[in-house]
């Protein structure tokens, strides 16, 4: 080796050194100017500030004020997708969150911000003497309906809907009752009846709207009715382009069909999105082999292992998809989507089981999702097929 | 150029956080058993602190370095207040460090450290836990505390009554181990033993005859050199660093140090203007009295267990000569390639040492004179 060959091996040498050395002091670092900008607000932020400043003097809060706050803070956080208004939500009622005997619609609320922590049994027992006192409310009826949804009681979920019917708007009436009886197997009189309810003019804000026709989309996806499925979600979307339970659950039906490229342009590609979002841009991501895919999986492991820390169990079915579509780990992804079956019993997360179960050769594993299959008499055509090849797997 | 530069900035740092977890904060606190000092590392989302102390005072809803920076004060009294730390049921007194600013995957947190000063620690910390319990119930400090290199995580709930750690009392081979680590640590951060190590390492690949230097014929008589050299500097050390570390001897560390830097000076120059080249093993062996001194007042800062004192004395030197050694076989194998190389003699020999010893020369003139330079 030449005298110039050996200076530059040793300059790459200690280039190498520095390098490695400023990287291991890479994190945390002191900006270098007071004007650097270190945190992007969202838009939530400047709403957020608005409702709270000419609230931070009064001293004495009524609960109806208290509970006009916690609401509030609700809508904001399901509109920007962040927990982190669920808890001011709780903040608001103050020691209202604890106060016995209370009245009714404090337990609703109550009720409504435990179910956004994805603590279901607490929440029922706060909704069970509140609807014992007033029978009447027809949002209580529904948060009851949605949560034993939730867990996989079908047939409890569609006696809310029924308490729920005369009292409340036909709309929402009509689609909490087809999304419970398209689970118990009557898929097509419930796409039916929500279709026809869709066309009647109804006094429904947008987001109930959004909700129906997001829920008969689903409905004619589990149908195998692509198409429809597609024109549903796309009305839905053109309502709030922004809503990300429905933009996760199109990109489910584009990725069954594997479209990943049209997953891609629908959810985009910013690393910083909701979790749902951002679970399906990995995944279409890996399908298309785009070099990408490493630093969705990096932000998305990041979340996961943060969900981890804190014992937060709330998107253990993303995490086991994940697990399963991103990393390939049928085995990791058996446990958690075994561990969130326990919690939640959605269609989504029976099928997360059965295809795990599947890709791990442990049938034995899937057994709670195919009871779930057979209690309910769901009628999708994926998921029976599903569960017909973990029983075959079975049998074998 | 200037624009391009200012706009990269922004985009690595105004992360647009569209949060999508709940808050947490992350704490670390990292102690040493028989230590009252436990030092403090805690990251709290700027989200989090501007909803307790409305940081976004322009309103431009977003968050500058200045309206942090001019804030800190505020931020640590506000924060260490909410944090209460004990040792064995005594409280320990905070006190803020520095603030800085760290990237998690939900925003940028401001990293707050500090100290807790606390009696020995021995067998309990206990933490009460209360950041922004009146704003956000839902929030949690993620806890990440660490004894002797034993880590305990925890998730602390704002509101609720202490939670109390027990240490797992170390055994011996742990606190054997720990020393290990300790000494391998101390080396891979003392640039000036490092430094002085080098300087002696540098011409073993060389011959000096008449007045001029040659590579040496082959690796062994390299090795030989090298093996001189690190035997008596380890020799010599492993005497001081024992007579002090029992009290038998004991110097002003100024003095020590001092003494450090003047030889890291005069090896280097050694190199340069060459006074002792065929006997370095006797260079290596007089100035590693001194640094024995040095690894002394190191290991004394760490505490010394009284009731395993041998073992920490014997663990804490394996690990100096286990550092030691590595910086011998990184450097050997590079330097005996380039030893015939043209640039060797000017570029390596003559132009390191001289940097060596300019460096040599501003850690002895801070330490004679005690400005803290190095």
């Amino acid at each position: 080796m030449s005298n110039s060959d050996k200076a530059t091996a040793l300059a790459a040498i200690a280039g190498a050194a520095l390098l490695f050395a400023s990287a291991a002091w890479a994190a945390p670092y002191r900006p270098n100017a007071d004007a650097v900008v270190i945190e992007q607000l969202s838009p939530a932020a400047s709403a957020l500030r608005q409702w709270r400043e000419p609230r931070r003097a009064v001293a004495n809060v009524t609960l109806d004020e208290a509970l006009a706050s916690a609401r509030h803070y609700l809508e904001l956080g399901q509109t920007w997708s962040d927990p982190r208004l669920y808890g001011y939500a709780q903040a608001a009622l103050g020691s209202w969150w604890s106060a016995d005997p209370a009245p009714p619609r404090l337990l609703v609320m109550r009720a409504r911000i435990l179910q956004f922590h994805h603590e279901f049994d607490a929440s029922l027992a706060q909704l069970e003497p509140a609807l014992r006192a007033d029978p009447f409310d027809a949002d209580a009826w529904l948060l009851f309906a949605s949560i034993e949804q939730v867990r996989g009681n079908v047939r409890a979920a569609r006696a809310a809907c029924l308490k729920l019917l005369p009292i409340a708007d036909p709309l929402v009436g009509a689609t909490c009752t087809a999304s419970t009886a398209a689970l118990g197997g009557r898929s097509d009189q419930a796409e039916q009846l929500l279709a026809n309810a869709l066309v009647r003019p109804s006094q429904t804000s947008k987001a109930q709207r959004v909700w129906a026709l997001t829920t008969l989309a689903e409905i004619r996806a589990r149908r195998a009715d692509s198409t429809g499925a597609e024109a549903a979600f796309q009305q839905a979307l053109a309502l709030t382009p922004d809503d990300v339970y429905t933009r996760a659950a199109y990109a489910d039906l584009l990725l069954a069909q594997d479209r990943p490229r049209e997953v891609r342009a629908l959810l985009g590609g910013d690393p910083a999105q909701a979790d749902a979002t951002l679970l399906r841009v990995a995944i279409a991501a890996v399908r298309q082999h785009d070099p990408d895919a490493k630093a969705l999986d990096d932000a998305f492991a990041e979340r996961s292992d943060e969900a981890r820390a804190r014992a937060d169990r709330t998107h253990l079915r993303e995490q086991a998809r994940f697990l399963l579509e991103v990393r390939g780990d049928a085995a990791a992804a058996l446990a958690l989507a075994r561990t969130n079956f326990t919690i939640q019993r959605e269609p989504a997360d029976a099928s997360i089981l059965l295809e795990s179960a599947i890709a791990a050769k442990d049938p034995a594993a899937a057994q709670p999702a195919l009871d779930w299959v057979q209690q309910t008499g769901i009628d999708a055509p994926t998921l029976l097929s599903l569960a017909q090849r973990v029983r075959s797997g079975a049998s074998r | 150029m200037m624009r391009a530069a200012i706009l990269l900035i922004l985009l690595l740092f105004a992360t647009n956080s569209l949060a999508h977890k709940p808050s947490d904060s992350y704490l670390t606190l990292t102690a040493r058993s028989g230590d009252p000092v436990v030092n403090g590392r805690w990251d709290i989302a700027l989200r989090d602190l501007d909803l307790a102390l409305d940081l976004d005072s322009n309103r431009d809803n977003a968050i500058s370095w200045g309206e942090v920076r001019t804030r800190e004060s505020e931020l640590f009294a506000y924060a260490l207040q909410r944090l209460a730390v004990s040792a064995d049921g005594v409280a320990c007194a905070l006190r803020p460090t520095d603030l800085l600013i760290d990237g998690h995957s939900d925003g940028a947190y401001a990293v707050l450290t500090f100290q807790a000063t606390c009696a020995a620690l021995r067998q309990h910390v206990a933490l009460d836990y209360r950041l922004l319990s009146e704003l956000d119930p839902s929030h949690r400090g993620l806890l990440r505390l660490d004894v002797d290199g034993a880590v305990t995580s925890a998730v602390l709930t704002p509101g609720q009554p202490p939670q109390g750690f027990t240490l797992a009392q170390p055994s011996r081979m742990g606190t054997f181990v720990q020393f290990v680590r300790d000494g391998i640590h101390h080396i891979w951060i003392g640039y000036d033993h490092m430094l002085f190590l080098v300087s002696l390492l540098l011409p073993a690949v060389l011959l000096r005859r008449e007045r001029s230097w040659s590579p040496v014929p082959s690796l062994r008589s390299a090795l030989l050199s090298v093996l001189g050299v690190v035997t008596a500097f380890t020799l010599s050390h492993s005497i001081t660093l024992t007579l002090a570390a029992l009290e038998v001897i004991s110097l002003p560390s100024r003095l020590v140090e001092s003494a450090i830097a003047l030889s890291v000076l005069l090896a280097a120059l050694n190199n340069i203007w060459p006074l002792v080249t065929r006997r370095a093993w006797l260079l290596a062996f007089g100035f590693g009295l001194v640094h024995g001194f040095g690894f002394a007042s190191v290991l004394n800062d760490l505490g010394l267990p009284r009731d395993a004192l041998a073992l920490a004395l014997a663990g804490f030197n394996i690990g100096v000569e286990i550092g030691q050694l590595s910086v011998v076989l990184a450097v050997i194998p590079l330097i005996y390639w380039l030893r015939d190389a043209r640039f060797y003699r000017p570029g390596v020999l003559v132009g390191g040492s001289s940097v060596i010893a300019l460096v040599a020369c501003v850690w002895l003139v801070g330490r004679v004179f005690g400005f803290g330079l190095g």
